[in-house]
């Protein structure tokens, strides 16, 4: 049903011109970690917040050596990882992987895999709102200055409203965290569970908003510090007793699933790719 | 190539893909031909070119028949289209003066040089039912219509001066804000306060019915702006490009369909003491009568200051755009798993915060 | 598919891309592009590494500067502008600026102390400086060996280079004082290999 986009369009799909923008722009936010840096944007063939930044960083990224693993929630079968995988490979000659070990390239939304990306790889976001303190402030301009003065003090008093209100902070994902002591940023939607693995990793983290038009990444070894107060610290969501029903794992992130005869509620792994290598090594004696 | 492991999510996509091919035809007589809706759906090619950013009738054509007449859909896939298109020349400044007009009214004064000139129209057509059109004689009608207005089917160009231009002669008006560097909103990255020509170009591409909204909340209540419609055209006007192996020629590409609107707004003290009328300025693809309108109030609303929201650059600028404000509604469509399932735990972590406190309060 | 003996602007740019960005999330960590540079003509007045990083970065929506004692840089500039569609310009306006031979003193202050570092609210808006050595080296074997610390170094990361002039590192260090402004540096030696120090890195000279 794809027409040839082969013949049609240029290698990756992005003509070269938008490639090197996009690459341009992806060294200056290495150099930058945690600040958004605006970019120009193509409109690419799927919808605009459907993943629109992360795809065309991968397109900007991939060679035929490379090896590509997409996910949504952490599953590779998702509908939207599956469409932007196949729009992919209608456009390169790249292979495609479930294992998150032979991928050079992991596209993702919602989740980091479970098994720690190495420095080989690089993990591309994709990204529906990049700026953290839009929840404090709706305007672009002032967000921006904001940034450059370092002035902090609004999101920093929207968590101590939460702690007054409810007891906690209550961010679920998304959770705002400073990077190199300087940029507060956006993690897109990773759970909490998720963010620590920002900190001081092997890998390289790139952050694709393709609707609002900005690029930002976090390299390794990079401080990453979620915000939190010192008699509040910063948690995880809660699994405790909690195990996955298909490899029985309790240390990775779990979906919550009912039954739908008995609405009996159980447990599964979010990243599927893993959750399946787990099960095969279960079997293996 | 590795081996390809075909999947439930694969299997899912390409048999929906098919089942909407299958609800695109299974009660269809024949198929609809693009022509047809080239030349009998003008208006929605044209919004479709419009809000696309592509002048392509014929693609706007094909699209609105992809996109089965969804008008949202149809501006995506012109829009794809043309993300996709080398740009290797600029135009030359068109010029709507010059304009091969179809249509021309002005709300200013009752009589310009040239007069008021209607042309197509639907503004005094009573709205109601025509069953007629459900068995027409299209030759017929055709024959009959070429000699009751002769005029229109001439080769003769109809080219008007343009009210501000009169306007302008009489001192009456600023000259135009020129800006030295064109902004491309395609190609540069976009920053606020955005220069006018990037703010021109983004209302030009906008979405018809969020621009309207917009500016009918200037117009209603939010500054009681209503401007005069100093003169609304619409017509034919020829594209040219430097001629590329010598620069003192022009080549003629082709003519568009434009929609051009001036409106005169409030007068106003410049820098260097003078009062003049403001103009504002809208310009479509094809016949887009209501959002040529709009933009012109929306791009003068955004030259004057005040705390109303069509006067709020981001405000307006980040939410007209068809393809971003409906993939980022639409995306909500897509699996929100892992969120859900933080915010379910912040959930039950506070209503065990709660639940303590309750218990603490009645100790007490 | 594609013809081995010329730098291919789709694949070749591509690889030198994500060598670059590898150094460049990895400051100081050494990668060879000596396989894509056989790929750049003989006739180019540049270096093979100002030409290659230049087809990689270039377009006609960013500016250039260049400088080179030895070599022809009007020829090298033209070349540059033809092939990438970018145009010259002043180093304190360029984006790119690619310094093929090693300049003199004064050369080196003028540059930058001009260069652009960007703003606290655009620090994007400044320049990569690609710089020419003679040698680069993960080991403790040249004239100027360096340790980096920051972003990208997991405690502390050594690069010796040859050919360098201690100015750059001494100016940069004084331009890149109010982070997030700051210059980015690509280093590229004879031998094709790359490394790079983005404003983050902080970087003190190794004396025993």
């Amino acid at each position: 049903m794809q027409p040839h986009l082969k013949q049609t369009y240029n290698y990756a799909f992005l003509d070269e011109g938008s490639k090197k923008e996009i690459r341009r722009t992806t060294l200056k936010a290495v150099a930058i970690p945690g600040y958004q840096v605006p970019f120009a944007s193509r409109e690419m063939p799927i919808g605009r917040g459907w993943g629109t930044g992360g795809l065309q960083l991968t397109l900007s990224l991939i060679g035929d050596q490379d090896c590509l693993k997409v996910i949504d929630q952490g599953n590779d079968d998702s509908v939207n990882a599956v469409s932007i995988k196949k729009l992919v490979q209608s456009c390169t000659e790249a292979e495609v992987t479930t294992d998150s070990e032979r991928a050079t390239l992991i596209q993702t939304r919602h989740r980091i895999p479970e098994v720690p990306i190495r420095a080989d790889q690089i993990l591309i976001f994709q990204v529906p709102l990049p700026e953290p303190l839009r929840m404090v402030e709706a305007k672009e301009r002032k967000t921006k200055q904001l940034h450059a003065e370092m002035d902090y003090s609004g999101i920093w008093l929207r968590l101590y409203e939460d702690i007054v209100k409810w007891g906690k902070i209550s961010i679920g994902a998304d959770y705002p965290a400073l990077a190199h002591k300087r940029h507060i940023f956006a993690p897109s939607p990773i759970p909490r569970y998720d963010l620590p693995k920002l900190n001081h990793a092997d890998g390289l983290f790139l952050f694709g908003a393709g609707r609002e038009k900005k690029i930002y990444a976090i390299p390794p070894y990079t401080d990453i510090e979620p915000l939190a107060f010192d008699d509040y610290p910063f948690e995880t969501e809660h699994f405790d007793g909690c195990n996955c029903r298909l490899c029985g794992s309790s240390d990775t992130f779990l979906d919550e699933i009912f039954d739908e005869k008995t609405g009996q509620k159980f447990y599964q792994c979010s990243d599927t790719g893993n959750c399946r290598k787990r099960q095969e090594k279960r079997h293996t004696p | 190539m590795g081996y390809v492991a075909v999947t439930g999510g694969q299997k899912a996509i390409e048999a929906a893909d098919r089942i909407n091919q299958w609800y695109r035809i299974k009660d269809a007589e024949r198929s609809l031909e693009t022509i047809e809706i080239e030349k009998q759906l003008r208006h929605l090619t044209d919004r479709v070119m419009s809000e696309g950013g592509l002048y392509a009738p014929e693609y706007a054509a094909l699209a609105i028949k992809q996109a089965e007449g969804d008008l949202c859909e149809a501006a995506f896939l012109m829009r794809a289209y043309r993300s996709t298109l080398e740009r290797n020349y600029e135009s030359e400044i068109i010029d709507p003066g010059q304009m091969r007009i179809i249509r021309r009214i002005s709300s200013a004064f009752k009589d310009i040089p040239g007069g008021q000139m209607l042309g197509p129209t639907m503004d005094y057509t009573h709205r109601l039912l025509n069953f007629a059109l459900e068995n027409e004689d299209v030759r017929a009608l055709q024959e009959l219509l070429k000699e009751q207005i002769p005029e229109f089917n001439t080769d003769q160009p109809l080219s008007l001066p343009k009210v501000s231009s009169l306007l302008r002669e009489q001192g009456l008006l600023f000259p135009p804000k020129s800006s030295d560097v064109l902004f491309d909103i395609t190609r540069d990255k976009l920053t606020f306060p955005a220069p006018r020509s990037a703010k021109l170009q983004i209302l030009a591409r906008g979405e018809t019915g969020a621009m309207t909204a917009l500016a009918y909340s200037s117009m209603r209540g939010h500054t009681t702006n209503h401007p005069t419609v100093g003169e609304l055209r619409v017509g034919y006007v020829e594209v040219t490009i430097v001629y590329p192996f010598d620069s003192r020629e022009s080549l003629c590409l082709g003519e568009i369909m434009l929609t051009e609107v001036e409106t005169i707004n409030a007068f106003e003290r410049d820098d260097q003491g003078d009062v003049k009328l403001r103009l504002g300025y809208g310009l479509t693809f094809g016949q887009n009568e209501t959002k040529a309108i709009a933009m012109a109030i929306l791009e003068q609303g955004l030259e004057t200051k005040g705390t109303t929201p069509s006067q709020d650059e981001e405000f307006v600028l980040l939410h007209v755009d068809s393809i971003e404000a409906n993939g980022f509604v639409s995306h909500l469509k897509l699996p929100h798993y892992i969120t859900f399932q933080s915010k379910l735990d912040v959930l039950r972590q506070t209503q065990k915060i709660a639940e303590s406190e309750k218990t603490e309060t009645l100790k007490e | 598919m594609t013809n081995a003996n010329i730098f291919h602007h789709v694949h070749d740019t591509r690889k030198l891309y994500r060598r670059l960005l590898d150094s460049m999330a990895k400051p100081g960590k050494i990668n060879t592009i000596a396989d894509l540079l056989r790929g750049v003509p003989e006739s180019c007045p540049c270096s093979s590494g100002t030409y290659a990083l230049a087809q990689t970065l270039l377009d006609q929506q960013v500016s250039f500067y260049y400088a080179s004692q030895e070599l022809n840089a009007d020829a090298a500039e033209r070349a540059i502008e033809w092939t990438t569609g970018s145009h010259h310009t002043a180093s304190h306006a360029a984006d790119y600026l690619f310094i093929d031979t090693p300049p003199e003193m004064d050369e080196i202050d003028s540059i930058m102390q001009s260069v652009r570092i960007g703003t606290l609210a655009e620090p994007e808006k400044s320049a990569t400086i690609a710089l020419h050595v003679r040698r680069l080296s993960g080991a403790d074997d040249l004239a100027l060996p360096i340790i980096l610390r920051g972003p990208g170094i997991n405690g502390w990361h050594l690069l010796s280079v040859d050919g360098m002039n201690m100015e750059w590192l001494r100016l940069r260090s004084e331009r890149n004082r109010e982070y997030p402004t700051g210059c980015d540096f690509i280093l590229f030696d004879d031998d094709g290999q790359i490394a790079a120090l983005p404003r983050t890195t902080l970087i003190e000279r190794r004396d025993f």
